[in-house]
């Protein structure tokens, strides 16, 4: 069968802002966590915010931005998994189902760990809840980034570039 | 609204994001937990007064010890 290829946009400028922000932040929170308190909170200050900036953006943002394109039911998610592993699973052109569950759990784990940390005005007893929930959200920033290998060897794209171009290549058999 | 409108909004958020980010830099703000900071600081001086103390009475024990016995060496 023949396969038609084109390149359009599907991360608009704030999805891409907020990806490249959130990485930035994230490596200078957990690098400044023991060391330099001042920059540790204003990090996570501006983890606040941009997470706060995605729901709002989930809800009212561009195609592929919006919470209702992406996040399907869960069981979707072990099909989506079973279907890679047998060497399947279909390219989506937006957030694949894994990827979307992914994206839930992270703004999850990152307002948590927030939480925590500004419940650390309270006392030291959050400090090791804070800490659990930081090496947790390490966790999935590492499972993120093996699904985007494998989902990029898998497909034959680099998603890395999508995500700073924006574009990606719409095949015809894309979901 | 259209998709060419929501993208244009899009860069309106990537201004929040830069306003935010030139924000938190410039603020003063207060610490949320001075106590631990100050406690994280006294363990790294602890930690740093042990780990050079150590080294410092290692390395006069292995001068005197050179010194006492020249043969050694």
């Amino acid at each position: 069968m023949e396969v038609k290829e084109d390149r359009i946009l599907v991360w608009d400028p704030f999805v891409r802002v907020f990806h490249w922000s959130l990485v930035t932040a994230f490596v200078v929170a957990w690098a400044s966590g023991d060391e330099w308190a001042s920059l540790h909170e204003r990090a996570g200050y501006f983890i606040g915010t941009l997470v706060v900036l995605r729901v709002v953006w989930g809800l009212i943002g561009t195609r592929h931005a919006r919470f209702t394109d992406f996040v399907v039911a869960p069981r979707r998610v072990g099909e989506y998994l079973n279907a890679l592993r047998t060497g399947g699973g279909e390219r989506y052109l937006g957030h694949n189902p894994a990827g979307a569950w992914m994206i839930v759990s992270l703004l999850v784990m990152l307002t948590l760990t927030i939480g925590s940390g500004l419940l650390m005005a309270d006392g030291e007893q959050w400090e090791e809840l804070h800490e659990a929930l930081a090496w947790a959200t390490l966790l999935l920033v590492l499972l993120h980034v093996a699904g985007v290998v494998v989902s990029g060897l898998l497909h034959h794209e680099n998603l890395v570039r999508a995500m700073v171009t924006g574009r990606k290549v719409r095949r015809q058999l894309d979901v | 609204m259209s998709e060419q409108g929501l993208l244009r909004l899009s860069w309106f958020f990537v201004a929040l994001v830069i306003a935010s980010a030139v924000m938190l830099a410039r603020l003063d703000l207060p610490l949320i937990a001075p106590d631990v900071e100050r406690e994280h600081g006294e363990h790294r001086h602890d930690r740093e007064r042990d780990t050079y103390g150590g080294l410092v009475q290692w390395s006069s024990g292995l001068v005197q010890t050179v010194v006492a016995n020249p043969d050694t060496v």
